[in-house]
């Protein structure tokens, strides 16, 4: 490869490294919020009806997500607080409210805000974020209550049908292949959209989350086990020998296929004895707690695992799990 | 600098970005472009191959994905089969018996990649992974010392596949890019628009097949230079002694695939001329 090739080359990689980076940075942060209509007519004592659509485009769950009005002089919100519970990662949410206005409010345009209170957990550290929304208000004797805007969303299937179209457009033009420009334009729009909208919606912590998490049975390094796991009569009788308080926590991810095995068998031996005490966790949302107990090895956090809290054992995997299991509660053969 | 230690070179840099969790950084964003099994304890990029399958188990439509195979397969094609997977390297090494590719064979790539789609789709599983050999080098093995995998029959299914695996390497040169491999298949679908590409001096070829008995993937480059099993590793430009065949980075804006019937047809006219 000659000189001014590899130059190109090199260029080439850098561009396509400033371009995924510059979009990577960014990418909206946590939650969006959309207020309709945008600019709210009101009449001294009327009631005009407002709508604040949240979005989440994280991958993290936003709770207690709670809307209120700064406080002003005259104009109040009814209810006086709309909340939402949670939203999903990449889900969204909209509540309805009333602006009412009392009745000596003089006529005029009032720049309002709504306050917003929302908690996001990343691990095992949660932020609680205060955000506000600016709502101008025009008052006047002869204003009508504007209806909510109805907002148009894009059907889900828009997106994918229009990457086949440009699939089809390219396979189209393959037949003018002597003539190669219109398919590289079509590539190049291809990656620079995939990769832009992709991280917009949070695509690569997705991925990076799929990849970070060793879940035992998805690369075969264990059968995943098809039923519930039932105590042998031996190990029932073994676990009568557990006489003080032992906590153990199962670490889980949501798509390990293996993880449900692991929490029923622990589930049923802390229901035969009661010293057994557990709880599951959620690798995902408790990575800190995960390195603290050895669940993360050369940074790769392996699942199902379930340690034992006060010596720090800690069992991979559901390979021959009732006897491990009782070899680490201390009553194995 | 010669082509083939620039390519020992980028080769090398393939295995440590795989291996680049020995410095303690923990799993990025990037996709690797080509086969390297994320689940490696050392790994700091994600599957290409083991992505798309969790995303078709997920019904997430892949933008990202979609972005990052077009824009490596753009830049090389199948060129990082040759210039930097890790995978294809230990293919690399083990190549002692360069035979003749069989072309309607070849085709089996692409069938092993639908059907990793398809198995991810109607298992909800990832079921190429259990018996992906990358993934059994660099995950079932490392994971056995680490305590975390055991000698159980998904270990015996991953350690039968890869001794199949290295046997063929042994016995046909890039056997698993040849035949079986699905990023190769991915990326094969670039190789005709991939800026890493060969070009062919028609003029200058000697049709002397010196370029045949070099290529590790056992294909004729003086007739079809930008072939789908093409890996772009270039030994046939360095075994070129009529300098005929480069290795070059550009876009392929004029297409060169009948380069070689139009200049048959000019020397059979020229034979013809000269005859008269």
């Amino acid at each position: 490869m000659s000189y001014r090739a590899s130059v190109r080359a090199i260029l080439l990689l850098l561009a396509t490294c400033l371009i995924t980076g510059a979009v990577a940075w960014a990418q909206s942060p946590i939650l969006k919020f959309t207020v309709s209509p945008d600019d709210v007519s009101l009449s001294p004592g009327g009631t005009a009806a407002i709508e604040v659509r949240v979005d989440n485009g994280s991958v993290y769950q936003a709770d207690d997500i709670a809307v209120s009005l700064s406080p002003t002089g005259g104009i109040t919100l009814d209810p006086s607080e709309v909340s939402v519970v949670e939203i999903a990662p990449f889900a969204a949410s909209t509540v309805a409210a009333n602006l009412v206005a009392s009745s000596s409010l003089a006529e005029g345009r009032y720049g309002l805000s709504l306050d917003v209170i929302y908690t996001y957990c990343i691990d095992i550290s949660c932020f609680q974020i205060v955000e506000q929304i600016p709502l101008t208000v025009a008052v006047s004797k002869t204003a009508v209550a504007a209806p909510v805007a109805v907002r148009v969303h894009l059907p889900p299937w828009l997106l994918p049908g229009a990457g086949a179209v440009l699939i089809a457009l390219g396979l189209g033009l393959w037949r003018f292949r002597d003539q190669r420009l219109p398919l590289y334009v079509i590539l190049t729009v291809l990656v620079v959209v995939g990769l832009a909208y992709g991280v917009s919606r949070g695509q690569h912590e997705q991925a990076q989350e799929i990849a970070a998490v060793l879940c035992t049975s998805c690369v075969g390094i264990e059968s995943a086990e098809p039923g519930a796991p039932s105590l042998t009569p031996a190990g029932l009788a073994a676990l009568g020998g557990v006489t003080s308080d032992v906590d153990l926590i199962v670490f889980f991810a949501p798509w390990c296929h293996t993880c449900p095995y692991a929490e029923a068998m622990v589930e049923q031996m802390a229901a035969a004895n009661e010293h057994i005490h557990y709880q599951f966790i959620d690798v995902s949302t408790q990575r800190d707690l995960a390195m603290k107990h050895g669940v993360i090895r050369s940074n790769r956090t392996i699942v199902p695992a379930i340690v034992r809290t006060d010596t720090g054992e800690v069992i991979f995997g559901i390979e021959d799990l009732e006897s491990r299991l009782l070899h680490m509660l201390g009553v194995g053969t | 600098m010669r082509l083939s230690i620039m390519r020992r070179i980028s080769q090398f840099f393939g295995i440590v970005l795989g291996l680049f969790g020995a410095t303690g950084i923990g799993m990025t964003h990037i996709i690797f472009p080509g086969l390297h099994c994320y689940a490696c304890p050392l790994a700091v990029t994600i599957c290409p191959i083991g992505l798309m399958q969790n995303l078709v188990v997920y019904g997430t439509f892949p933008y990202f994905w979609i972005g990052a195979i077009v824009a490596y397969g753009l830049l090389a094609g199948r060129g990082f089969c040759g210039w930097f997977c890790p995978f294809g390297t230990l293919n690399d090494l083990l190549s002692f018996r360069r035979v003749r590719i069989s072309r309607p064979i070849s085709y089996s790539k692409f069938v092993v990649l639908a059907g990793t789609v398809v198995a991810a789709w109607a298992f909800a599983d990832t079921m190429f992974c259990k018996i992906c050999p990358a993934a059994s080098l660099e995950a079932s093995i490392p994971y056995l010392f680490l305590g975390v995998a055991h000698v159980n029959r998904p270990f015996v299914v991953h350690m039968i596949t890869l001794g199949l695996t290295l046997l063929g390497m042994l016995l046909i040169a890039r056997f698993w890019c040849r035949y079986l491999c699905p990023m190769g298949a991915l990326l094969s679908l670039f190789n005709r628009v991939s800026f890493l590409h060969l070009t062919l001096d028609t003029s200058r070829c000697g049709r002397c097949s010196d370029c045949a008995s070099s290529c590790p993937m056992g294909i004729n480059p003086h007739e079809d230079h930008d072939d789908h099993n093409c890996i772009k590793c270039g030994e046939c430009a360095s075994a070129c002694s009529f300098d005929a065949l480069k290795l070059t980075f550009a876009p392929q804006i004029t297409h060169e695939r009948n380069a070689r019937k139009v200049a048959d047809e000019r020397r059979a006219q020229q034979g013809s001329r000269d005859g008269s």
